[in-house]
This record gives C-alpha cells, structure tokens and sequence, in this order.
C-alpha cells in the first residue's frame, strides 16, 4: 500500500508545493482556488461522472437482474456475461475509434434513425458531451453489471417466497426486499464506475474531439504540453480531495440508507 | 546410494547449473555488444525511423558488437522522461520535435555534440545545426516538415487559404490539432501574426477560432486518419508530409500550401546529458545525419533534409514542405524560444475562449 500508493501520491503532493519561478510555494493552488474557470472544468467533469454513474446503474442494475433472475440457463448466462466483459478486455483507445464511427453523421447510429423514419438530418453526437457520455457508459457498463449481479445472486430466494407468500407482487417485493438488499452491490459499483469516470482521460479526450474539456485532459495538458509539472500535479491533488469528499458523503448516505432496510430476524 | 537419492542430486545439479547460466547470461552479452538507447516517433514517422536508421544502423554495426534500441514515442513523453532521469538517464540519444529541443536545452537534458565524432555535420546545411550562444551544438536537424492544409478532392471550390475552414459549407466537417499535437502552438502564432496580433496579444487569432465551427481538434494523427477514412471531413490542418503519404495510400486528401503561408517544424536527433554510451551515441548521431539517412526519410515522409546537396526523386521533390522548386531558405520556421516563454499562456487562452463553448 505505500509502495504502490502513499509514496506516489506523497512525491505528487511535494511536486504541487513546488513551481519553477518560485521554488516552494502555495501559489499552484492558489492559481486553482481563486479561478473559476478551474473550478467549472472540475464541475463539468463531476456532473459528466455523476451521469455516467447513474446511466450505467439503471442499465446494469437491470442487466445483472435479468441475468440472475430471468436467465435460467447456464450456458446462456456464462455467454452474456464473456459478451458483458468484452469492453474490459479491449483497449480504451479501441473502443472509442468503435463509438466515433457508430456516432458519426454517416455512422450507424444515424443511419438506422433516418431509415426508421424518426430524424430527417443527422444527429450531432459525435464530439460532444453526449458522445463522451455514451463510450464512457459502455466502458464502465461490466464493472456495475458484476458489482450487482455478485450481490443479486446471494439473496436468500427464501425471502422472495416469503414476501410473495404475504401478498406482495413482483414490484413490492423488488421494493421492499431485493432492492435494499442490493445496495451494497449498488454502492460499491456506484463509487467504482464514478471514480473511474471522474479520472478516465483515454476516451474523454478522443471523444471530445479536442471540443470539451475535463479535468483529466487539462492535467495532461500541464505535464505532457506547458511542461508545468508542479501545477499538474497540484490539479491531480485538488480532484483527489474533492472525488474523496463526493465519495465520503455517498457512502455515508447510502450507509443509512442500507441501515433502514429490511433484514430477516 | 539409492535410486531415489542419485535422481535428487542430479536435478539439484541441473538447476544450480540452470540459473547460473540465466544469471550470466545478461553479463555475458554486455561484454559482447553494446546497446544504444534511442527514442523514436511513433505511427508511420516510426517506421520510416526504422528503416532510414534503426535497422540499417544496426546492420552497419552488428559486427561490432554495436545495436540501436528504440523505444516510440511523442517528443513531450520523451522530455518528460529526460526530466526525471536527469540525475540517472537510461537514454543516449533523443529525437525531439523543433521546439520541444529548444525546452529540453533549457531544463539542461542535452549534451553538446562534438564535430569531430559527427563528421556527417559537414554535408548538412546550416540551418540544421541548432547551436547554443556559446556555440555548442545541442541538435541536429533530421528533416523539416510543414503544418499545411488539406481538402477532400469530393469538395467544388478548392481551397487556397487558412481561411476557407471558416467557410459554411465546410461547417462542421473540418479538423485541426489539438494543443497535444506539437505543431499546435506555433500554428496559432503564425495565423495570430497573419491576423496582426503578435506574441503578446492573442486575441485576433483565439477571436478568430471562437467562431469556427470544426468537426474535432484531433489529440492523436490516428484519429486523423480514421476521419479521413469515414469521409465525414472536407478540410483541414494536417502535416503536409504525412498528408502526402496519406493521399499515396488511396485516402480522400489533397495537400496544398495556403497563399498566407505555413510555419514549419522540425525532427531533430540529440544527445543525451550524461548519455550511459556516449561514443555510441555520437555513431549513431552520424548515422542518422548521413546523406543516406537523410535522403531516405525524405522519399519515406517527405521530410525536407537539410542537406547542401539533397538527392530526391521526381516524386519526393514535388512533396517538399517548400514546395517543387524551393528549399530550407522558403521555410517559416517559428521563433522557439518566444514560443516556449509564452506556451503556458497560448493553451491557457486557447482553454478559455475556444474549448467548452
């Protein structure tokens, strides 16, 4: 753990403290603290991980219950889930040259909904926010769909026989007993696929098409670009503290909500 | 002793002898041959790389117990791991794009290459031997290279002017590079002067870009070459040379110069400070400076050597960055260290008033 994390992350931190013109000085973070403009990228970049997280939890939250509840078959489910994983085996650089020609004017997205007759021009998905949106969910999809599923398939069917048993349908018994049960596999896929949203910097930045800007693509900039090493990784320190102040307060909430939730005596 | 006894000594003796012949064997081959550590480009600059230089150098040497390894990469990723080796460089040699050379000078990552262990500086022109005040030598240049344009031959009126990427019609189906790509920088200085601004105030030519409607400003040349492949883009900003190579392949694209002119860059190869193969490196310094050398990334990427006597082809000669008739002299080669002394700015404005809109 400190070989692999605390003296990384203690090196980046004196790097921050330390400027070029200045010697050791507190003046990176002061250039990030008194600019809004920083301040909107790191906005930008949490609500882009906030709708990612919450388009790939409903997506895979109801995947993963399918596949544990509705899809009975063994070899079925052991197919679904090697087709659910492909994307963590193939490069991220792969998967967004995959998504820029399904997104396209002329891609394939387009194509099918002016054959369906629902659009007359095309859409402008590509390059946007909306496209970034899109390759990250199917990215981070597996990671949410495992996280649950492994959560899922521990029930206790007995407490399903039973809430049915006492009159509750299929949705109160989703309400009332697989769904709080589930939050744990709900939580832990939450932070994953948010953490790794807020940082993802390989598809952002080909899917962005240089147009948009987070916060990951402006940390590289600094290293890789203005060569300003100390500011980089002073912006690295302030989306660390602030993804773990957002992490905190999720856990934290989610903890009292599981605590409220039904459990067998 | 028994059966059993005897089979375990012999497979006791088997491994024993079995490892030291793996741990002498690294040893073994340092005494033989000495590896020169190099970086390269990466994509097709690579592979002209390779075959203009890796390889013909590695068949040059091979007797001699001499080879080259190198490693691909972007000119910024190679300074950035010369800055953090400084003290313990694993590097001999650095190829480093025009620009990114005169920052490493700075950060004091470079070695002042001798003459006399790089006789091939003789044949070079001027031009291409970038030397400190004190006169040192700290690069060489391995080719120039233009940041023009391109159009779709599919387009009606063909362009002739930066200009034309503003036009309706090429709304939203135009490309330029991004501030990842090296001849970012110095482009929008050149278009800022075009537009009379100067270094100081930025803002004719960040106005300027505000209002075009582009398709993408590409981070990578393989995103480039993916849009010039879907056809969705009319027009652009790419390397002329590179441009070139891509229309041979059979891709939608024609290169052309704009009447307002290009900035143009260079490929440069330098020695590293404190390089672990010194003498070595300077081989292949020379090597890589040589006529043949030269000519040959030339035919391969349409790289203008900086040569006082080139020998191109018909079909290399017309794909110059100074055009069919002309030379290093025509070139608009940008002001590196005024660059450098304002990077942080230009990206910072261009971040500001550009992206995010």
């Amino acid at each position: 753990m400190l070989t692999c994390f605390g003296i990384p992350l203690g090196m980046m931190a004196l790097s921050s403290l330390h400027s070029d013109e200045a010697g050791w000085t507190l003046a990176n973070y002061g250039r990030i603290i008194g600019s809004a403009y920083f301040w909107g990228v790191l906005i930008s970049t949490l609500r882009l991980a906030a709708i990612v997280t919450a388009s790939t939890l409903i997506l895979g939250y109801t995947l993963a219950y399918y596949i544990v509840f509705h899809l009975h078959n063994g070899i079925a489910r052991r197919v679904v889930y090697a087709i659910l994983i492909t994307p963590l085996f193939t490069s991220a650089i792969v998967l967004s040259f995959g998504w820029i020609l399904m997104l396209g004017p002329a891609g394939a997205i387009n194509h099918w909904l002016r054959a369906l007759g629902i659009i007359d021009r095309p859409l402008d998905l590509l390059y946007s926010w909306t496209g970034i949106a899109i390759a990250l969910t199917y990215t981070m999809l597996p990671l949410m769909v495992l996280t649950i599923s492994s959560v899922l398939q521990n029930i206790d069917r007995v407490l399903l026989a039973a809430s049915a048993d006492l009159g509750g349908g299929p949705f109160a018994t989703f309400v009332a007993v697989t769904f709080p049960l589930s939050l744990p596999g709900v939580a832990t896929g939450s932070l994953i696929v948010f953490a790794l949203s807020v940082s993802a910097y390989v598809v952002p930045s080909i899917m962005s098409g240089g147009r948009h800007l987070v916060i990951s693509m402006l940390i590289y900039q600094q290293y890789m670009v203005v060569f300003d090493f100390g500011f980089g990784a002073a912006l690295s320190i302030v989306l660390l503290i602030v993804t773990f102040i957002i992490i905190g307060i999720y856990s934290v909430v989610l903890e009292r909500s599981s605590s409220t939730a039904w459990e067998p005596t | 002793m028994s059966l059993a006894s005897y089979r375990c000594v012999v497979q006791s003796v088997a491994c024993c002898l079995t490892v030291a012949v793996v741990v002498s064997m690294p040893y073994a081959t340092s005494l033989a041959e000495t590896v020169v550590h190099s970086t390269g480009y990466t994509g097709v600059w690579f592979d002209a790389q390779k075959a203009c230089v890796f390889d013909p150098f590695n068949a040059k040497y091979k007797s001699e117990g001499l080879s080259v390894v190198a490693d691909p990469g972007l000119s910024s990723t190679t300074l950035v791991r010369l800055r953090s080796e400084k003290s313990k460089p694993t590097l001999d040699v650095a190829w480093l794009d025009g620009g990114i050379s005169e920052q490493a000078l700075k950060d004091d990552v470079l070695d002042g290459i001798e003459v006399q262990h790089v006789p091939n500086i003789g044949n070079m022109s001027p031009q291409g031997v970038y030397k400190t005040g004190s006169g040192s030598i700290y690069a060489l240049s391995a080719g120039y290279y233009a940041q023009g344009m391109f159009y779709n031959p599919s387009v009606k009126d063909k362009p002739d002017s930066w200009w034309d990427l503003w036009k309706p019609e090429y709304a939203g189906r135009s490309i330029f590079p991004s501030p990842a790509q090296a001849p970012f920088v110095p482009t929008i200085v050149f278009l800022n002067k075009v537009l009379g601004g100067s270094i100081t105030n930025l803002n004719p030519v960040m106005d300027k870009f505000a209002s075009l409607k582009v398709s993408q400003y590409y981070e990578a040349t393989g995103v480039v070459q993916a849009a010039l492949a879907s056809g969705d883009i009319l027009i652009g900003s790419y390397y002329v040379n590179v441009a070139w190579a891509l229309a041979d392949t059979g891709l939608p694209v024609r290169p052309f110069t704009p009447k307002e002119g290009v900035p143009a860059g260079d490929i440069r190869v330098e020695l590293v400070k404190g390089a672990p193969h010194k003498l070595e490196a300077e081989k292949l310094i020379n090597f890589a400076v040589s006529p043949e050398a030269l000519n040959c990334l030339a035919e391969k990427l349409y790289l203008g050597p900086p040569l006082k006597h080139p020998q191109l082809s018909d079909h290399a000669r017309e794909r110059m960055p100074w055009g069919p008739t002309g030379s290093i002299e025509n070139l608009a080669v940008p002001n590196w260290n005024e660059i450098n002394d304002h990077r942080a700015e230009i990206i910072d404005q261009w971040n500001r008033r550009v992206v995010n809109k």
